[in-house]
């Protein structure tokens, strides 16, 4: 058994002082809104490639491919909305785990299956490039914008938030 | 919260779908279809169409592997057209076009090219003389016209084909309808509608052999 000083204080335990947690928050919430606008922006300009690049994962049917494709990005931008102004702050970071997860998942379907294709994640219809597919690099990438969107989700509340004035 | 959510998801699913549904020319392109010979996928087609194998070719005339492709396999394919052993339909894409237009009108000027009379030549200029670099400007109208001039195209009806993108459409449906057969990648090349790689298309004894065993 531990005596009590061996202990360490939940200040010690994080390493990050409790009263930086917030703005950890804060910045994480900023960089997944970033991501977001990005992705959203990027797929907008070009519908027929967003279609394609859809369509070169072969998980869905056909009659479901643009109704994805071209809902896909606009959530992307709501999302990237309300996280940049802090409003419904944990279900939109719930949700952006979730459309991740979905995004893990699919693209290691489609490593798993041998396809060769561009994740079109930030616009591209979906043709891999002439040096082959990224999907290492693509899965670290979008787990990494996971963990952002789960310390968003689950962390500390945010500061420069709409949700606080509600609160208030 | 979550109903404020929600209520935002929905409507950019819908407001999503309605715009990008105005904005795609998938949907909204005309059509035209070209006057000269046009294989089974849509493609410019070259050659005697008794020819016993079909060689088709998805390409993107800003796509730097197909012209390497074209670089090591165009002899061996020049020479099996001409011994009518070929037929080769050649499928122009926009697949590289970011925020651009160039693989769509060099695949658009091509068509034009192809009811000129001129497909092979200008085919071959297009490859030949392919920019390093994708997206970078170098495909003008003004360039896709000269470039039909250079091979003897001296019909002015082939400028205002370029310039007025007659065959866009046709392109842009011959794109998405190449999508829907799960071809991602260019170059693709089918050999009597199957894949090869490119490595088998770019070494010209096994692409003869495979064109001797088709057509045997």
């Amino acid at each position: 058994m531990r005596s009590p000083d061996t202990l360490t204080s939940p200040a010690t335990r994080h390493r990050i002082p409790p009263q930086w947690w917030p703005w950890c928050s804060t910045a994480a919430r900023l960089v997944l809104a970033g991501v977001w606008a990005w992705a959203g922006v990027a797929k907008v300009g070009d519908p027929d490639a967003s279609v394609r690049a859809v369509r070169a994962y072969e998980i869905l049917p056909e009659t479901f491919v643009k109704p994805f494709a071209w809902g896909l990005p606009f959530v992307e931008l709501a999302l990237a909305v309300l996280l940049l102004l802090g409003l419904a702050t944990r279900p939109a970071a719930w949700v952006s785990a979730g459309l991740l997860l979905v995004f893990v998942g699919a693209t290691a379907s489609v490593w798993a299956r041998g396809l060769q294709i561009d994740c079109g994640c930030f616009g591209g219809g979906g043709a891999a490039a002439a040096d082959g597919p990224r999907y290492l690099r693509e899965l670290g990438r979008d787990g990494l914008f996971l963990c952002l969107a789960v310390l968003v989700a689950a962390g500390a509340p945010s500061r420069l938030a709409l949700d606080n004035l509600a609160q208030d | 919260m979550w109903w404020l959510l929600g209520g935002v998801l929905v409507v950019a699913v819908v407001a999503g779908f309605l715009w990008n549904r105005s904005q795609s020319d998938t949907e909204q392109a005309t059509v035209t279809r070209p006057a000269s010979a046009v294989g089974p996928n849509g493609g410019a087609l070259v050659g005697d169409a008794n020819a016993p194998v079909t060689i088709t070719e998805f390409g993107d005339f800003q796509c730097p592997v197909c012209g390497q492709l074209h670089q090591l396999w165009e002899p061996t394919l020049e020479q099996l057209i001409q011994q009518g052993k070929v037929k080769f339909e050649f499928v122009g894409l926009e697949f590289l076009d970011q925020g651009t237009t160039e693989s769509l009108r060099s695949a658009a000027a091509a068509v034009c090219a192809a009811d000129a009379g001129k497909f092979t030549e200008y085919y071959n200029a297009l490859y030949n003389q392919q920019s390093r670099t994708e997206n970078s400007g170098f495909l003008t109208n003004d360039r896709l016209q000269r470039f039909g001039s250079e091979v003897g195209i001296t019909d002015p009806a082939f400028a205002r084909c370029v310039s007025s993108g007659r065959f866009s459409g046709w392109v842009t449906k011959n794109t998405d309808t190449t999508s829907q057969k799960g071809i991602t990648t260019t170059p693709t090349v089918l050999v009597n509608g199957k894949t090869i790689s490119n490595s088998v298309a770019a070494d010209p004894e096994r692409l003869t052999a495979l064109v001797d065993q088709e057509s045997s």
